[in-house]
């Protein structure tokens, strides 16, 4: 009951009237005021649904799955990232020396597969320091660990996918495809001479794991056909590809890859997709779609999920940052459970501490052009310093997910992570 | 005109003032009336004008005594109708804002300060943080709160520092200077310093003579 209507209720109390009365009375009044603030609610629902409509979230979510349990998690509607890496146990270690023989009959079963860090990446240079003998103890061995960007050029099709559809939230935190590396064996040195379990070895244990792959929300059909195709003409000037069947508003199409030609996608409806471009293109599209985990009592326990979650359940979209309450607005809507970032404050100099970009570590940074880079390197920015708190495992993956959004964004700023 | 809304109280007790003075008045003038052997402060309430259809039926159906308790109440309960209708869309955004304020969307400290505010102070940062959302921050409202909290209050930019001072015309509290905060972290653009505050008395500006006055200025 809310403060009016209790001072209504206390001024019936107070009247001096028969009781039978006051009761009828105050269900009446009861009545007629809920009625009221059941409007007022509705409206108020009809006035946050405008404020808050026409924006666009996709929600990826990303786990690294053990291969028993690959067919849990395609019921939980997950799907392979890399889907050669389902079938095809490929060998994740290299030799200086190319073998001539069959490697994958040296190797143990459980030794073959992509190699996961599980260890935060400032211990990766300590753990390369190591060297190994051999099981059958033949020759001693030093190795390092390649970064394997396989799984992260998967990711290029989201990210060319929300330029296309102009949705403008986080695309993917996914820490584990940027930990999948392989492993190079830096002496001259035949396989069968090292016969070694890298993930099995004690003093790796728990930095890597293999036999897993990583698995997202996401379907991907390739080689597509267009159902519809309009040439120019008098009316329209370019070229439309048009895809009407088994499209949702869940469902995105990407055209191939061209550097030339300017390319628009149209969403008419939520069951038709048009392509429009200024030149022709193959017929040859990837269709996505973006399907809703079943995240549920029976979703298993040791299985760690990442999600690009940002809270866009808000009333303001901020186009441009100026206050510091505008600053600490877009952080606080990146926070999520134990992953949580806060302003620091502005500066005019880089920080001493900061928290190592993707750059420097595993030579990625998003797909964001080399034009792109030198305008931001170029450019005299304030530098907007954020302090992360994370697991100290995924601290930097976290901080390179929420800074890679923050630069893409709100680019008045040069954004950098202070530990 | 006065309507039955202006100036309510819950204290008020309000009957039906079957001769007003005013045909077009709705509120008459406040009066003591007799209730249950004590005096209390009553509102005449002329309701020909708006309300006949609710109150005239009454007349016919009650003594006097129940009618006029029956009325008391229905004319608070319209009072409150009165003062929810019409609500404009802007209302509701400010609701919905003050609720991400207090959640600390725009920061703890932020937060923090603002749920210490009474709601009279409340409803005006909201305001004003509507309002500066609305331009999408082609404008900032620091001046406008600043004012808005501190009558009187002036704010002057010192350039050869590249700074802002600020004059308030009372005397320093913690309230006040949490109302500065606040202001500062939601309406000052981020890169600008924090301002310098001058409570009480004001620096003086030689060629003004309304500051140069001995033992109340400061030195800057």
């Amino acid at each position: 009951m809310d403060e009016v209507e209790k001072t209504l209720n206390e001024i019936l109390d107070t009247a001096r009237l028969d009781t039978d009365l006051k009761t009828c009375l105050k269900k009446s009044l009861n009545a007629i005021y809920s009625h009221e603030r059941k409007i007022i609610s509705e409206l108020k629902l009809e006035v946050e649904t405008e404020l808050k409509s026409g924006r666009k979230f996709l929600p990826i979510v990303t786990a690294l799955v053990p291969r028993e349990k690959i067919p849990v998690m395609t019921e939980k509607n997950f799907y392979a990232v890399d889907k050669d890496g389902l079938s095809d146990k490929n060998l994740s270690v290299f030799f200086k020396k190319p073998p001539v023989f069959d490697v994958k009959k040296i190797f143990d079963e459980s030794n073959s597969g992509s190699y996961f860090l599980c260890c935060p990446y400032e211990e990766v240079e300590e753990l390369c320091k190591k060297t190994f003998v051999g099981r059958n103890g033949v020759r001693t061995f030093s190795y390092r660990f390649v970064p394997q960007k396989r799984l992260v050029e998967q990711e290029l099709r989201l990210f060319r996918l929300v330029e296309l559809y102009k949705i403008k939230t986080p695309v993917i935190f996914s820490p584990y495809a940027r930990r999948a590396v392989d492993i190079q064996i830096l002496d001259e040195i035949e396989p069968r001479e090292i016969d070694f379990d890298f993930s099995g070895n004690a003093e790796l244990k728990g930095k890597i794991v293999d036999d897993c792959i990583l698995m997202w929300n996401v379907s991907v059909k390739s080689n597509v056909e267009s159902k519809g195709y309009v040439s120019p003409n008098e009316d329209e000037k370019f070229h439309r590809y048009i895809f009407d069947s088994g499209v949702n508003k869940k469902s995105f199409v990407l055209p191939p890859v061209t550097s030339e030609i300017l390319v628009e996608a149209k969403r008419i409806d939520d069951t038709r997709i048009d392509i429009i471009s200024s030149g022709e293109l193959e017929d040859a599209f990837e269709v996505l779609k973006i399907v809703a985990p079943k995240i549920d009592k029976t979703f298993p326990d040791d299985i760690e999920i990442f999600s690009n979650t940002c809270d866009t359940d808000r009333v303001i979209e901020k186009n441009r940052l100026r206050t510091a309450g505008d600053v600490n607005y877009i952080l606080s809507s990146l926070t999520q459970g134990e992953f949580s970032c806060s302003f620091e404050t502005l500066s005019n100099t880089p920080p001493a501490n900061q928290i190592k970009s993707y750059q420097k570590n595993f030579g990625h940074n998003y797909f964001t052009s080399r034009a792109e880079e030198l305008f931001r390197f170029k450019a005299k920015l304030p530098y907007c310093l954020v302090r992360f708190k994370a697991p100290e495992k995924y601290r930097t993956d976290y901080a390179n997910f929420v800074l890679h959004f923050l630069n893409r964004n709100y680019p008045e700023f040069s954004w950098r992570g202070v530990i | 005109m006065d309507y039955l809304w202006t100036d309510y109280r819950r204290e008020l007790f309000y009957l039906s003032d079957t001769t007003p003075t005013f045909p077009f008045e709705e509120r008459t003038a406040f009066t003591k009336q007799e209730r249950g052997g004590k005096f209390v402060e009553s509102v005449g309430i002329n309701f020909l004008l708006r309300f006949d259809e609710i109150f005239l039926p009454l007349f016919k159906s009650f003594t006097l005594e129940n009618r006029r308790e029956i009325e008391n109440v229905f004319y608070h309960f319209l009072a409150q109708l009165d003062r929810n209708c019409g609500k404009h869309k802007f209302t509701f955004v400010e609701e919905l804002l003050e609720q991400e304020l207090a959640k600390n969307f725009y920061g703890e400290r932020a937060g923090e300060i603002f749920k210490q505010l009474n709601s009279s102070a409340k409803r005006k940062v909201v305001r004003l943080l509507r309002l500066q959302e609305e331009c999408e921050e082609r404008k900032l409202f620091f001046r406008e709160a600043i004012q808005e909290f501190f009558a009187g209050a002036k704010i002057y930019f010192y350039e050869d520092e590249e700074k802002f001072l600020l004059y308030i015309p009372q005397e320093e509290s913690s309230d006040g200077k949490k109302i500065i905060e606040l202001s500062t972290i939601l309406f000052l653009d981020i890169s600008c310093r924090t301002p310098e505050i001058f409570w009480g008395n004001h620096f003086g500006i030689i060629g003004e003579p309304e500051t140069m006055r001995l033992d109340q200025t400061i030195i800057f």
